[in-house]
């Protein structure tokens, strides 16, 4: 009897032991949380990234555990679980992945950690183009490394232009020639959608980036168009804002676009991609550069044929006044939060997974355009157009990443449904403009004539 | 030996005491003091708030954004509480009389659109109204009633689906509450020579006045609380035509992170509907004592 006791003791005794040395053996967990887009060329997109940049950062530091949070769901979702991750201590990724539009509003609410130390000492730090190391500022401190960027302009098909008896490669220089040609489209090419933009609620900030931004940023109130850099001010009304809800009211009453429950359906943006596009049902498509991703080998319509049939053309200023072009750029970033209980170590993995040979990965199977200037010496170099849309990258704008631009965006959503559904411009513009007043305060608004 | 038997009677139920209590009642509690403060989720008063009495309340009496939405929670609510009570009832009075097949398989449907989880039942007529080509178009074509539904009628679609996804609550109530009355009392009403219509408004009626009741209740809180179904089917558009309190709140917590304000307008929903189930309870007691 004795003899068990002392067995028994004995025995519990080597468990906590063991336990204790498995403990301090794995006594450092860095987690690092992401957006999945399971199934998509996204979610592959990051196996391959984490697959080369987390055996390079075990190998420095053997005894941290890495622990990726996958995180699936809507953009929406995943920016509400990650802020209440980040709300508290015991919950907090220490690293996390984030659209740069978010950065500004999560800095200002304390959840990341300023990186100025550790990017002034970087030696690569230089290599990120300079929008790309602004884009994570926010009240001149860095919150952020970027990981990879996008541009937007008009996808068009050939063969349907063509068909129209329009001269590809087909480069337009002001708005008004893109309604023309979708005019003639819809002439000559009976069946086929001329043209379609991103519009409305429920494409949510898809509609107001994608859509009204590209149209609104090549008028003449240029980079000042929805919020004024040099006033610090919200702009509440302007010529820009009255004839870009015109240009949308036209094409969408005009016939020139989707039928309106087509461009209301949430799951549009898929549906441009994966099917009208490759089916040669729509002519030209407003949208992001990302698009092709869709058709490469591996994704969920492979479309080989798309780099004879498309073509990617600059979206033109209003009347091609300087610079010509227009292009809206935003990208993701890792960043350190401040609860984070090893920041030193969160900076190594960044430094690590931001290396120009991983962020080529990452940006070439993601469809990214690239943040460094020396990702095209790797595998970066096999994306298509990448020429091209480095080219946008020099017309490109940024969005005011400011705790108050989701509520705007949805303001912006609401008056493209007006002007869709071909209700009076001015009307829409008095109500948009009371709801900005009423979101950010009559104190920061002002009226561009 | 009161007390032990107390005792006895409080053990089995701890644990879902407990359960409720953590993950219900405290929330609530929480729900309604955020109300208060100016907390988002991410921004400035992320985790600096501040406490700011009834400030949230007052931009919503100014929010004409709540108004459309509360205009149209509720004609959905009193449109799917009159379409669910009314052919509720009818439905449980017409299969009392049926044979046992009949009465089987309408229930058996009824009842698959109830239990159907609401995503599914959401995207199910998504599909059945799509337009062109949905089943509803292909039927409604010959009466050249063809239409994208969920585009030019959508409040009055979504209405549709929710008296579709709860009327077999209704009609269960009332196969209970109609199988309760005693065969006797109507059979000898028939012999003293009262018509059918008499009897289901004389007899029938009054005698399941406490199912009526709490029917009408809880399908009042029900809807109210709705949200998934509606979601699914049109995210709250186009513009705000089928955007439910619920479908506001959530966007004004969860997609501008304004937590706060979002909760407010829960806890305005959970008045409004407190006060028209109460509004029922207080017409029964009214209409018993005349």
């Amino acid at each position: 009897m004795k003899m068990f006791r002392i067995l028994v003791v004995l025995a519990a005794l080597s468990l906590f032991l063991l336990g204790t040395i498995a403990i301090a053996q794995q006594s450092t967990v860095l987690k690092v949380a992401y957006w999945r887009q399971t199934g998509t060329a996204q979610a592959r997109a990051f196996d391959k990234w984490f697959g080369e940049a987390i055996p390079e950062f075990k190998a420095l530091h053997p005894n941290v555990k890495i622990e990726t949070i996958a995180i699936t769901g809507s953009e929406g979702d995943y920016y509400t679980k990650l802020a209440l991750m980040m709300r508290a201590a015991s919950t907090a990724p220490y690293v996390v992945f984030e659209d740069s539009f978010m950065i500004g509003s999560d800095a200002a609410a304390g959840y990341l950690l300023p990186i100025n130390k550790y990017v002034t000492h970087w030696q690569d730090w230089k290599h990120f183009y300079p929008a790309m190391r602004k884009i994570t500022e926010f009240h001149g401190k860095v919150y952020g490394v970027m990981n990879g960027s996008d541009v937007r302009g008009l996808w068009y098909n050939k063969e349907i232009l063509e068909k129209a008896g329009i001269k590809v490669p087909w480069q337009p220089k002001t708005w008004t020639e893109i309604l023309n040609a979708a005019k003639l489209i819809k002439e000559k090419v009976p069946g086929v959608i001329p043209f379609s933009m991103y519009s409305g609620v429920p494409d949510d900030e898809g509609s107001t980036m994608q859509g009204y931004e590209m149209l609104l940023y090549g008028t003449s109130m240029g980079n000042n168009a929805l919020y004024d850099w040099k006033t610090d001010k919200w702009v509440e009304s302007s010529p820009g804002i009255e004839h870009t809800l015109q240009f949308i009211r036209k094409v969408f009453t005009e016939g020139l676009a989707e039928p309106l429950q087509d461009a209301l359906n949430p799951q549009y943006g898929s549906v441009v991609s994966q099917q009208l596009l490759p089916q040669g049902k729509l002519a030209i498509d407003l949208d992001g550069m990302w698009v092709y991703g869709t058709w490469l080998s591996g994704s969920p319509t492979p479309w080989p044929e798309w780099k004879k049939v498309m073509g990617f053309a600059l979206m033109p200023t209003e009347y091609g006044q300087d610079p010509g072009f227009v292009s809206l750029s935003g990208g993701w970033a890792f960043s350190i939060t401040s609860h984070s209980k090893h920041p030193d170590l969160a900076w190594n993995f960044i430094k690590i997974a931001s290396s120009a040979k991983n962020l080529a990965t990452f940006d070439y199977y993601v469809a990214n355009t690239a943040v460094r200037d020396d990702e095209i010496n790797y595998i970066y170099a096999k994306t298509p157009l990448a020429d091209v849309f480095a080219n946008v990258m020099k017309y490109t704008h940024y969005r005011p990443a400011f705790p108050e631009y989701p509520k705007i965006s949805y303001q912006i959503d609401l008056a493209m449904e007006n002007a869709m559904l071909g209700r009076p411009i001015k009307e829409t513009m008095k109500g948009y403009a009371a709801a900005v007043r009423g979101i950010v305060g009559s104190e920061n608004t002002e009226i561009l004539k | 030996m009161e007390k032990t038997r107390f005792r006895l009677w409080i053990v089995p139920l701890l644990p879902a005491f407990v359960l409720l209590g953590v993950f219900f009642v405290l929330p609530a509690i929480w729900a309604v003091y955020i109300s208060f403060t100016n907390m988002a989720l991410t921004g400035p008063t992320a985790l600096h708030w501040n406490f700011v009495g009834l400030h949230n309340f007052y931009q919503i009496a100014l929010d004409k954004y709540f108004w459309t939405s509360l205009y149209v929670t509720l004609f959905f609510l009193f449109g799917s509480i009159i379409g669910q009570f009314v052919i509720g009832l009818l439905l449980a009075v017409y299969l009392e009389r049926k044979s046992t097949f009949v009465r089987l398989s309408v229930e058996a449907l009824a009842i698959i659109a109830w239990i159907m989880p609401e995503v599914v039942g959401g995207f199910s007529w998504v599909s059945f109204l799509n337009y062109p080509g949905g089943l509803a178009n292909i039927l409604l074509s010959s009466l050249n009633l063809s239409q994208s539904w969920l585009f030019l009628h959508p409040l009055f679609s979504v209405t549709i689906a929710n008296i579709w996804h709860g009327t077999a609550f209704s009609m269960l109530m009332f196969i209970a509450a109609l199988n309760g009355i005693p065969k006797e009392v109507i059979e000898s009403a028939r012999i003293d020579g009262a018509s059918s219509f008499r009897i289901f408004f004389n007899i029938t009626l009054p005698l399941i006045k406490i199912s009526i009741l709490t029917d009408l209740i809880l399908i009042t809180l029900f809807t109210m609380g709705e949200f998934t179904l509606v979601f699914t089917m049109t995210g709250g558009g186009p513009g705000m035509a089928t955007n439910l309190l619920s479908i506001y709140a959530y966007r004004q917590a969860f997609s501008f992170y304004d937590i706060s304000y979002g909760s407010a307008i829960s806890l305005v929903m959970l008045v409004i509907g407190m006060i028209i189930a109460l509004s029922y309870v207080f017409l029964s007691k009214k209409q018993q004592k005349s």
